[in-house]
């Protein structure tokens, strides 16, 4: 195996990891409501013991909360199912439009201890690109995670994909001009090598505040 | 005497119902949603614990426990996380923390520790307050 292919697998395997801890850190926070809920639905039986009446009122708060995590749950793992499922194929034919709304909605969590939920912008069209799904996630959350980190904790960073000539393009705006990454920072050598992998560029935009994710 | 245990996670459902059954076993309860909140909480009153998630948007659990120890070192904490690592659980004792919980938590086992962390704060505001009097007896040079 050459350096460059060892470094990339260490690469996929360093993202792999750090989203499947953010997930497990999201499931284990659904448990321990459902865990709060089964040891109220004890405490109340216990008090029902001792002659004070149960309500119907509250048990079914219970229940609506129990049923709220399982549904969050669920996305959780289906959305891990999906990501798990993005390095089956080497190449495939994608619309960029979900691969932008994904990325967010999978790193919600790591998101949520950076700033806001980003807004997405994306055509009515499809935006296709024929590339890895796996490097291609890994690289939106590049940008998405640098973007996060240079926007200010009153605004909101914007995702937009968009086809350009010969590609397509996803721009991450909303960024504090002051906390623009210098090109030394960013992107790291790891990105540039992902990006090297599938002919991407990514640049920061000085002139107008954005870091842009250009695909073939 | 009740505790007062200041419980803080960026989850509103889980504080609620954990305060909920809390204050069930006599607890006074007070709850924040951010580190931040709780350290302008923690300046102006006092708690037997302070229970705080490991990780919050913000200001992590590290940051927040070293922020309330700096303004308030009586006060005890215990931290909860998803996943409590041996590095990490080093880092919070080090840190200051009384005690490490992994999230799900048993709430029994959990109320045993803010009986003792009750008993811990008393100890050292009992010292606190010894220490106080031998300095205002000293300076009338007694």
């Amino acid at each position: 195996m050459t350096d460059e292919r060892q470094a990339l697998a260490m690469e996929g395997v360093r993202f792999f990891g750090e989203i499947s801890a953010s997930i497990s850190h999201e499931i284990k926070n659904v448990l321990a409501i459902v865990n709060e809920n089964a040891g109220l639905l004890q405490d109340l039986v216990r008090m029902n013991a001792k002659g004070i009446p149960l309500t119907p009122e509250r048990l079914n708060r219970a229940a609506e909360s129990i049923s709220r995590q399982v549904a969050r749950g669920d996305r959780i793992v289906k959305d891990m199912n999906r990501f798990a499922h993005s390095a089956d194929l080497p190449r495939e034919e994608l619309d960029l439009r979900d691969v932008v709304a994904f990325i967010p909605q999978l790193t919600a969590r790591l998101i949520v201890l950076q700033g806001h939920l980003p807004r997405i912008e994306v055509p009515t069209v499809p935006v296709p690109v024929s590339t890895n799904r796996f490097f291609l996630e890994h690289l939106v959350w590049a940008c998405l995670h640098q973007a996060l980190k240079a926007c200010t904790a009153d605004q909101t960073v914007c995702i937009v994909a968009e086809p350009v000539d010969r590609g397509a393009r996803i721009r991450f705006g909303g960024i504090d001009p002051k906390a623009l990454p210098g090109s030394e920072d960013f992107p790291s050598p790891q990105a540039r090598l992902v990006a090297g992998l599938l002919g991407a560029r990514i640049t920061v935009q000085q002139d107008e505040n954005e870091i842009h994710l250009l695909l073939p | 005497m009740k505790e007062r245990v200041l419980l803080v996670d960026d989850e509103p459902e889980f504080l609620e119902i954990m305060a909920e059954r809390m204050r069930a076993r006599d607890m006074d309860v007070t709850t924040s949603t951010s580190a931040s909140e709780a350290l302008k909480l923690i300046a102006t009153d006092s708690y037997d614990a302070v229970i705080m998630d490991f990780m919050m948007p913000g200001m992590d659990g590290i940051q927040a426990l070293k922020a309330v120890k700096e303004k308030r070192p009586e006060m005890q904490i215990i931290l909860l996380t998803g996943h409590a690592t041996v590095e990490k659980g080093v880092e919070a004792m080090k840190a200051g923390a009384m005690d490490f919980v992994e999230k799900p938590a048993d709430l029994d086992a959990l109320s045993e520790k803010i009986k003792k962390a009750h008993s811990k704060k008393a100890v050292i505001v009992q010292k606190q307050t010894q220490e106080k009097v031998i300095e205002v007896l000293r300076k009338f040079g007694m």
